[in-house]
């Protein structure tokens, strides 16, 4: 039998460059691998992590939290004055011009008990609220002494596992519900409080020493 | 094939839907350099999901110099490559596309009757195959070919050649006998 002509055999070939085939994988495997390595997101979850309401939310969530274990390991009471008052039912209903003096002033709604007139107010306020926590927590950083860190590396590396842990199963807990607005700020108050952590844990360790894991 | 910037920009940001859409658009031609390089199924399966999300990983960087068919091409060609080295096969035969007397035709190929080009494909060498693959189906030159399998362009031409002409061989039955004695030979469809 002779061998196919080059013509014959290019034409061939002409015709292999354009076979298409059936994918070879299907999407819904393809999809749980990529959704696994998170380059598929969620659409809902997407906007709620992207928004800047939630980084906010996420950051009061930290600074709430970490003045009520202050307050707590220093025997005061956990609330403070202002949101005792806050939860008085003659301070329900804020004067308009208490929410104005907020706004304009740029003080905590938590400190002046105020109701807001319209969500942009609300949103500087809590724009603001975000700025002041980012140049609190620098502050305190660099100058509170009078809280020593714990110098042993080995209390942060308790603290990250724990960290770890709380993220892991808040980030099973966001699968199931994705639009939580609770779990997604834990969730993000914790990475937030991982980062510090790491950030702390960085200043303690000699020099030459470098962290890869704990 | 054009591919829209607005699908490209919602996936870069992890939209499942226009993901899905790329996918479904581009996989038939992705795969089929897959299973073309790899030549065995089941591992070409593997590999064709690992490209996927390789494309996927690498969209963010894509900065439409090409189109993205062409992009996604190169990538897919690439880490296929990189499996098949991974899995120990492009080793064995970078030792075989030098030396000449690996590609020796058994008394079986001459009686093999390959019913496509795939099966006939099947019957190289695996360095042949690939050789074969990346410069007569995805154009690359032999100069690119040796850069990618690590051998001379010359070893490259060779392997092409031989290959073809196997090829040809053992596609020899395709040709429509009424018309192979009038010299107007034509492939059969495939």
């Amino acid at each position: 039998m002779q061998p196919l002509s080059e013509n014959a055999f290019d034409d061939m070939l002409t015709r292999e460059r354009d076979r298409v085939d059936q994918p070879l994988t299907d999407w819904d495997s393809l999809s749980s691998r990529l959704r696994a390595e998170g380059l598929i997101r969620d659409p809902i979850a997407s906007r709620f992590f992207s928004s800047s309401f939630i980084r906010i939310a996420a950051g009061l969530t930290l600074l709430i939290g970490g003045a009520a274990a202050g307050r707590a390991s220093a025997g005061a009471p956990v609330l403070s004055l202002a949101a005792r008052d806050a939860a008085q039912p003659q301070n329900a209903v804020p004067s308009a011009s208490a929410a104005k003096t907020a706004a304009e002033t740029g003080t905590l709604a938590s400190n002046a008990a105020v109701a807001f007139r319209s969500p942009e107010e609300a949103w500087e306020v809590l724009n603001r609220a975000g700025e002041e926590y980012q140049r609190a927590s620098a502050y305190l950083s660099e100058r509170n002494n009078e809280v020593p860190m714990p110098a042993s590396t080995d209390q942060y590396r308790t603290r990250l596992a724990a960290l770890d842990n709380v993220m892991s199963e808040m980030r099973d807990a966001m699968k199931e519900a994705p639009e939580d607005p609770v779990i997604n700020q834990y969730y993000l108050a914790t990475v937030g409080a991982r980062e510090a952590t790491l950030r702390q844990l960085g200043t303690v360790l000699p020099a030459s020493a470098r962290m890869n894991r704990f | 094939m054009q591919t829209d910037q607005l699908t490209l920009q919602r996936a870069i940001k992890g939209d499942e839907k226009a993901m899905r859409q790329l996918w479904l658009r581009h996989s038939p031609h992705i795969d089929a350099v897959v299973r073309r390089l790899c030549g065995d199924h089941d591992v070409a399966a593997d590999v064709a999901q690992e490209v996927w999300i390789q494309i996927f990983r690498a969209l963010p960087g894509y900065r439409g110099e090409s189109q993205f068919g062409t992009w996604a091409h190169r990538i897919a060609v690439n880490r296929t490559l990189n499996a098949l080295r991974k899995i120990k096969r492009i080793s064995r035969l970078e030792t075989e596309i030098e030396d000449d007397s690996a590609f020796v035709e058994g008394d079986s190929d001459r009686t093999f009757l390959a019913e496509s080009i795939d099966e006939a494909m099947g019957k190289l060498s695996p360095g042949a195959r690939m050789v074969f693959v990346l410069h007569d189906i995805e154009g690359y030159t032999h100069d690119e070919i040796g850069k990618e399998l690590g051998i001379t362009s010359g070893g490259s031409k060779s392997q092409l050649f031989k290959a073809r002409a196997k090829l040809r061989r053992l596609l020899a039955h395709l040709v429509d006998e009424s018309t192979a004695g009038t010299g107007m030979t034509h492939a059969a469809s495939l």
